[in-house]
């Protein structure tokens, strides 16, 4: 994909900051004595629960708040043993704040910089989408006045909170979603740069250089969805949107080239709609003239006791189907906005309307009954009358946003297509009122001075990799690995040297990927004990690989496996014994012969000085 | 909260705002009389929005006090603040409206959730309702008792139990109350001179929450722990002194032990299954109405359903 230099973002206004959100590794959650390690857990029950669209403690509805609860879903919530208390479901008060985790989080407000205020307030953020059985999410601004460098350059920091992580999704439908509240209430550290990014490049650059600083402190969690970057951008005459979702970051700068390129087409179709003279028109119901129709979704819809309703935009001909991202089009825009309500989508003029089973006279009737006239299209949705009824209200309302201004939105990044899909409005202002069940925190000034006197150099820790790893390429590429802290915790905890555990963690793992391992799955655990087996002798290097294919989860596992596969290191006396079974001409030949039957329980150098001391 | 208005016509009255653990037995007057008001204004049926903790207090008072009722008497309200739209306040308001509504039941009891999910609230018994839980929104159980009838938010009433419907009599409204009533806990080491206390201080009836089936110390080798002579001592200057139990759930017994014996005939009165915070609210109810030998007759005698004959099976932790 062709990258632009930032001269031309800047003349696009494109504006850009970033929203990293980074769990902490605590024992327990933020406000209860839950675990927090998200270990395997066992389901113990499950509450339902109804949200509601309520005005806090400051009076205003928010309209992101109110479009989600007018979804009127019902909630689950699947309930862990370990890892859902009475906090956690809304049915207890919080406990004290964590220290362990405000401890985690002072230390990254020290590695940007930030100053901290004197006292925590802890606050309430409205959550619509039932994540949060409470309906909020508390948060707590740690630091503010941050910054990073990247370069020469310095990116502001201006926030920083430690909040509860929301719970994982399990399964959703529209009436429906199951939650799991067992990551729910975890510590997270929100980490938020103003919007000084000069282009997705560079976005990209400050999200891996954020996700270095944190995995630099050792007491972050790694692994899948334990940090998450939401993106902000906006270009002049378009709007603020906010991307979430993005699984790689290498393909985060050209997710944000296609929303670049999507608000600036939405900015043409704007202004030929205005040329147009386009309006949306009210809606009707036309369910009648179906009564005897071919088209196969609206008889079935029909058949199910379904209304259909169409709507006239004037000036819309040909718009609706102009591709605004590759295969996407502002028809697209209009129908996920639909689809909030829990129909599958919206029929348009500018599709090909056979390919539904419409027939010509069905066509001109329909355009009869609505109005249509030259350069115009429609719009027909269908399905029961109360969710068409909320389908088409959102429809019209992106119709008519078309018209005006690109809506500002929370999007999702589509990680297969590179482009963002609607997922709903931005929240405004009013979604944070204070927690009152919890009293304010004093912060202990010199702890803190303590710790920005103690901010960790990134080319120091780089120096020491290089030391350890005794080899430049894999220290580099260690540094930037999720995988550095469970590097650092190898070498802490069994004393095994860095060049031996950064090859593993680093190409033996991206071999075992590729070879179809589930690496990810491999415990700590696990992976502590091979290494701890390593350096008391017991195994060789080359079983340590043997054993990883497997993807143990456990330490019972690993000494299972090491029984089973036979996998114990032959040394010492037993290796003097097994050179002594075998006849050979030479010493390499003695050498080829031992190591190919003994390949994983032999250590190749252990043998060959065994042998230059026996003099053969 | 729109659909309120589709269950009934509603008129609202503001008695007071205050934290439920503030009020006093004044408080529960107004509260009676304000019901009896709107009741003889034509109301069909009442909810009255309450601060959970001393609720059902104000339940069981409003049955001894609201006699003969036209209609439902709903206490409602909620354990999580309705700031947040997980808020129980919701179902629980919406659920009491289509008691009060729609239900045939002429007796006061508290309606809130039946679970930690929102699908339906219990109304339970307002003499047989107590809260069980510090924050649960499922806090209110019944005690010795089923719920009379569970109520779903889209209007299913099921009745679970018999209960009192209106028999078009008119109200019998007794606000009468007498504040100088205690409750008073025995346990091991529990000094008897509290008793002593009270009846210093003018004070004109005593619960006593026992253990088990109603005891109280009666022969312990320290002589100083006994609360035999203290009870007997309360009894002849003139107090009404009943016995209730810490279990709550059960019925205290005046004849299974010797000590319980001994406690019944130093005058002291066990009063059947009914919940010791009932006992105390009933016994200043009595008192603030009737003659001393009268209270002291209808002390553990059913009146609004406070008392059971019959203990069902399947009444236990329900």
């Amino acid at each position: 994909m062709l990258m632009r230099d930032e001269s031309y973002y800047k003349s696009i206004g494109f504006m850009c900051g970033l929203e990293i959100h980074q769990r902490l590794a605590t024992k327990e959650k933020l406000f209860c004595s839950c675990d927090a390690t998200l270990k395997e857990d066992t389901q113990i029950g499950k509450v339902v629960r109804k949200q509601r669209a309520v005005a806090g403690e400051l009076g205003k509805i928010d309209m992101s708040t109110s479009f989600e609860s007018s979804k009127n879903r019902q909630f689950i919530y699947n309930l862990y043993k370990h890892e859902t208390c009475l906090v956690d479901i809304d049915e207890e008060p919080p406990h004290d704040l964590n220290s362990e985790a405000l401890e985690i989080a002072l230390q990254i407000a020290s590695e940007l910089h930030a100053k901290v205020p004197d006292e925590l307030e802890t606050m309430r953020k409205v959550v619509v989408d039932g994540s949060d059985p409470s309906a909020f999410q508390r948060t707590i601004l740690i630091g503010y006045d941050g910054y990073l460098e990247i370069g020469k350059k310095r990116i502001s920091v201006p926030s920083i909170f430690l909040e509860e992580e929301s719970s994982g999704i399990e399964q959703s439908d529209k009436d429906t979603v199951v939650y799991n509240v067992d990551r729910l209430g975890i510590p997270l550290v929100e980490i938020d740069t103003a919007p000084e990014i000069s282009s997705p490049n560079e976005a990209m650059e400050v999200a891996k250089r954020i996700g270095l600083l944190l995995r630099l402190t050792g007491k972050v969690q790694r692994g899948i969805g334990s940090i998450r970057q939401d993106v902000n951008i906006s270009i002049k005459n378009g709007a603020r949107v906010e991307i979430k979702g993005f699984q790689e970051l290498d393909s985060m700068p050209e997710i944000i080239e296609h929303e670049i390129e999507r608000q600036a087409n939405l900015i043409k179709i704007e202004a030929q709609l205005r040329k147009n003279g386009a309006e949306v028109g009210e809606p009707s119901d036309i369910t009648e003239m179906f009564a005897n129709t071919e088209v196969k979704l609206l008889k079935n819809s029909i058949e199910k006791g379904g209304i259909v309703e169409g709507v006239r935009l004037k000036g819309f001909a040909k718009l609706l189907g102009t591709e605004i991202n590759k295969g996407r089009r502002l028809g697209t825009e209009i129908s996920d906005y639909a689809k909030l309500a829990g129909v599958g989508g919206v029929i348009h003029s500018d599709e090909d309307l056979q390919s539904y089973g419409f027939s010509s006279n069905e066509t001109q009737a329909i355009s009869k009954k609505l109005g249509i006239k030259a350069g115009d299209a429609f719009l027909l949705i269908t399905g029961q009358r109360e969710v068409v009824d909320t389908a088409m209200k959102y429809a019209i309302e992106r119709a008519k946003k078309a018209i005006s201004e690109v809506p500002k939105e929370t999007r999702s990044a589509d990680n297969k297509l590179l482009v963002t899909k609607f997922l709903r409005p931005l929240p405004g202002g009013s979604r944070m009122y204070p927690e009152t069940d919890i009293k304010p925190i004093e912060v202990d000034k010199k702890h803190y001075e303590n710790l920005l006197k103690s901010v960790t150099s990134v080319e120091q820790v780089q120096k020491e990799l290089e030391r350890e790893i005794e080899n430049k390429e894999l220290a580099e590429q260690m540094l930037w690995s999720p995988l550095l802290s469970l590097y650092n915790e190898i070498l802490n905890k069994t004393g095994v040297p860095g060049y031996v555990v950064a090859p593993i963690l680093l190409q033996k793992y991206t071999e075992l990927r590729r070879e179809g391992v589930n690496v990810e799955a491999i415990s700590t655990d696990a992976i502590l004990a091979v290494f701890e087996e390593y350096k008391a002798n017991a195994l060789t290097k080359a079983a340590i690989g043997e054993i990883l294919k497997h993807a143990p989860k456990s330490r019972k596992e690993v000494f299972d496996l090491i029984k089973e596969l036979k996998l114990q290191k032959i040394t010492g006396k037993r290796l003097e014994d097994l050179i002594s079974q075998f006849a050979a001409t030479s010493k390499d030949d003695l050498i080829k012969k031992i190591m190919s039957t003994y390949r994983l329980t032999v250590d190749g150098d252990e043998l060959s000085k065994l042998l230059n001391k026996k003099g053969k | 909260m729109p659909e309120l208005s589709s269950i009934a016509n509603i008129n609202i009255v503001n008695p007071m705002s205050i934290a439920s653990e503030d009020m006093t037995y004044i408080d529960w007057q107004t509260i009676a009389k304000a019901v009896a008001n709107a009741f003889n204004k034509g109301a069909r049926g009442i909810v009255i929005t309450h601060g959970t903790d001393t609720m059902h207090y104000s339940s069981a008072v409003l049955s001894f006090m609201l006699q003969k009722l036209p209609g439902p008497v709903v206490l409602t309200g909620a354990q999580r603040s309705g700031d947040r739209g997980s808020s129980d306040a919701f179902m629980n308001l919406v659920c009491s409206g289509i008691i009060a509504a729609k239900s045939d039941i002429a007796e006061v009891g508290i309606c809130m959730h039946a679970s930690s999910s929102d699908d339906y609230c219990n109304f339970i018994r307002g003499t047989k309702a107590r809260k069980m839980h510090t924050s649960r929104r499922d806090a209110f159980r019944p005690i010795n008792n089923k719920p009379i009838a569970r109520v779903s938010e889209k209007g299913n009433i099921e009745y679970l139990s018999d209960y009192t419907k209106s028999t078009g009599e008119s109200l019998e409204l007794r606000t009468g109350y007498e504040p100088k009533v205690a409750l008073v806990k025995f346990y091991p080491n529990s000094d008897p001179a509290i008793i002593d206390y009270y009846v210093e201080k003018g004070y004109k009836g005593i619960i006593i929450e026992g253990t088990g089936l109603g005891h109280v110390a009666i022969a312990p080798r320290e002589a100083a722990y006994s609360w035999l002579d203290h009870v007997k001592k309360a009894v002849d200057s003139g107090l009404v002194v009943g016995v209730t139990s810490q279990c709550l759930y059960g019925r205290v017994n005046s004849s299974v032990y010797r000590n319980l014996r001994l406690l019944a005939e130093a005058g002291a009165i066990h009063c059947e299954d009914m919940l010791p915070e009932v006992a105390l609210v009933k016994l200043g109810f009595l008192l603030g109405n009737y003659k001393k030998s009268e209270a002291e007759q209808m002390l553990n005698k059913n009146l609004v359903g406070e008392i059971s004959k019959r203990t069902e099976a399947d009444w236990f932790m329900v």
